[in-house]
């Protein structure tokens, strides 16, 4: 990630507890790394966090994550926090103590499992408003799906949900209207909040006559 | 009331409290940090030693969070401690949350976030700093 932002013309800093994972960084990427404790206020303050647009936490411990994000906020006025939350116990706190955005890692890992045993799975591709929590998802229809060959229209969709591109399995993508078929094999990407999302799914993905 | 962590600070609140007869869980990931608590209580229900992890949900409701009054993160780990109070304080709406934080910057921090922030650090040295002025 840190390689793209460089990449991509940003400044970066890496903060990190490892020494040697410190060292190859600098190595690839010139000096960007700072070896230091994420969640502590002075290793943040000499990696700049008072001058950055947007902190992100990827360590492996949620602990660490929530109190860098924090104290990026809090103390250092960072305009955006993102943060990897391991383990999904963690991630509607986060999102109410304003983490702009979180990564639900076990939900990221158990979507491309789903999808990758073709059991129509649901994968979450972004939150979309911190408001009430929407987030644009993407969930892959199955053959035998109870709404195969139905019009968008005569599909009871949970309230709130919305429909907003229907990708055939040979690549077209639309944007459908009320009489858009939807079809098995098609990627359907929605707007739905996270409480919906798995309603969604559930209609979409259910075989006939379930 | 709960108590999450049991080294020294954790088994010492938990021990004061316990004699003034209230009754609490404590959690602990590990399991030896018990034998820190004394046993009259233990035996007598007055303490509840839980092993787990006070940053899960499962093992919070474990130690009946839902139910407390007073919630306590008192291990040696500022972040976790922090995590916990701020799940007791938001998802389980404890009405009073302290949570042990060393750090005097993000004891600031917690404490404009509502929680009560307290660190043996800042404590001890003003204990320290008064004595030497005297």
């Amino acid at each position: 990630m840190s390689r793209e932002l460089v990449a991509t013309g940003h400044e970066v800093a890496v903060v990190d507890t490892d020494r040697a994972r410190c060292a190859s960084l600098d190595e690839a990427l010139g000096s960007v790394s700072v070896l230091g404790d994420g969640s502590d206020s002075r290793v943040l303050a000499g990696a700049g966090a008072n001058r950055a647009e947007v902190l992100i936490a990827t360590t492996r411990s949620d602990a660490t994550n929530l109190a860098a994000c924090q104290l990026g906020k809090h103390v250092f006025g960072v305009a955006r926090t993102v943060s990897v939350v391991n383990n999904s116990d963690h991630t509607e706190l986060f999102r109410m103590l304003g983490m702009d955005a979180t990564i639900d890692l076990s939900e990221l890992v158990l979507g491309r499992i789903q999808e990758a045993l073709s059991m129509g799975g649901l994968s979450h591709l972004m939150p979309v408003s911190d408001v009430d929590g929407k987030r644009l998802l993407s969930i892959k229809i199955p053959p035998d799906s109870g709404v195969e060959a139905r019009a968008i229209k005569d599909i009871p969709l949970p309230i709130g949900t919305l429909i907003s591109l229907v990708i055939t399995r040979d690549g077209n993508a639309s944007i459908p209207g009320e009489n858009t078929m939807i079809r098995g094999g098609d990627e359907v990407v929605a707007l739905a909040r996270a409480q919906e999302a798995e309603e969604l799914r559930d209609l979409l993905i259910q075989a006939t006559g379930a | 009331m709960v108590i999450v962590g049991c080294g020294g600070l954790g088994a010492s609140v938990a021990t004061t409290l316990s004699e003034q007869g209230h009754t609490l869980h404590i959690l602990s990931t590990d399991r030896d940090a018990f034998d820190r608590l004394p046993a009259g209580p233990i035996s007598d229900g007055h303490i509840v030693p839980i092993i787990g992890n006070g940053t899960l949900q499962s093992d919070l409701l474990k130690a009946a969070v839902q139910d407390a009054d007073v919630f306590m993160s008192l291990s040696d780990s500022d972040s976790e401690n922090a995590l916990s109070a701020q799940m007791a304080k938001l998802i389980y709406r404890v009405p009073l949350v302290i949570c042990r934080i060393d750090d005097p910057a993000k004891q600031e921090m917690y404490n404009q976030l509502g929680l009560v922030a307290v660190s043996a650090t800042t404590l001890v040295t003003n204990v320290v700093v008064d004595a030497a002025r005297a």
